[in-house]
């Protein structure tokens, strides 16, 4: 049994105040040669597929189609790469999990970050691991994760 | 009291490259020790107390790196958080010259 408790961010939009509650979870990415680097994902069940920036997968030599697929990625814009990503999860065991993947923009040039609903983003959609995980959102008031918790558990 | 919208810092650096971005112990905003403050009504004080030092780290990253749309890595002391790498290519070297257990000490944001 493999358990891993993330707890809720909270930050306030300073041009508004609204509250923005995101939950990040790290993810061990498996490259070309078999080699694992950490990389960071909010958890996002709103997400079509998990989303990860083609730029950056091209920089740390993740395996990513060569060709970009017939569509754009609705949100952003952006080409699209359909692919697969192969990673473990930080802070749990060794299993490794594929799920499909959207590398989005262009794999040689860095996105441009002057717009930031245009750039490209890693989500982990949450519901394409639901045959080996586990995952629960609960909050305990006397605990020190006061916005509650994001607990992924192995199946 | 703080009225919206706020002017956070990260307004004026929208912009530059990520080496002209804040590194370093990052000074904690009197804006943020006010959102604290006002937070910390809505909870039982023994949990805020566990949570403060990560909310004010959190937070004072948030003040200066909002919609940048850069990966920082950030070391959480009781000070404020101590960044030490913006950017994709800053935080790819560091993750590369740290120990594995040193990097996963850290902290990390993106937004």
């Amino acid at each position: 049994m493999s358990r891993l408790a993330i707890p809720v961010s909270r930050t306030i939009l300073n041009s508004t105040g609204d509250v923005l509650l995101r939950a990040h979870v790290m993810l061990a990415v498996k490259d070309s040669a078999g080699h694992f680097t950490d990389q960071r994902f909010q958890i996002d069940s709103a997400t079509d597929v998990t989303t990860f920036p083609a730029f950056t997968a091209g920089q740390l030599g993740l395996p990513i189609p060569i060709n970009s697929s017939p569509i754009r990625h609705n949100l952003t814009g952006l080409e699209v790469r359909s692919g697969l990503l192969r990673f473990r999860i930080v802070g749990m065991d060794s299993t490794e999990y594929v799920v499909s993947c959207y590398f989005l923009g262009d794999p040689n040039t860095a996105p441009y970050p002057a717009v930031a609903a245009f750039f490209p983003r890693a989500l982990l959609q949450p519901l394409a691991l639901l045959d080996h995980l586990k995952f629960t959102m609960q909050k305990d008031p006397t605990s020190a994760a006061i916005y509650g918790e994001v607990i992924i558990d192995k199946i | 009291m703080l009225t919206f919208p706020l002017h956070n810092a990260a307004l004026d650096l929208k912009g530059k490259p990520p080496e002209a971005l804040p590194h370093g112990l990052l000074p904690i905003p009197p804006e943020v020790r006010e959102l604290i403050e006002m937070e910390r009504s809505r909870h039982r004080p023994e949990a805020f107390a566990q949570a403060e030092e990560r909310l004010v780290n959190e937070w004072t990253v948030h003040w200066y790196f909002e919609n940048l749309c850069q990966e920082v890595a950030y070391r959480q002391t009781p000070d404020g958080p101590e960044v030490l790498a913006v950017g994709f290519d800053e935080v790819l070297a560091l993750q590369r010259n740290l120990p594995p257990e040193e990097w996963r000490a850290l902290k990390g944001y993106s937004a």
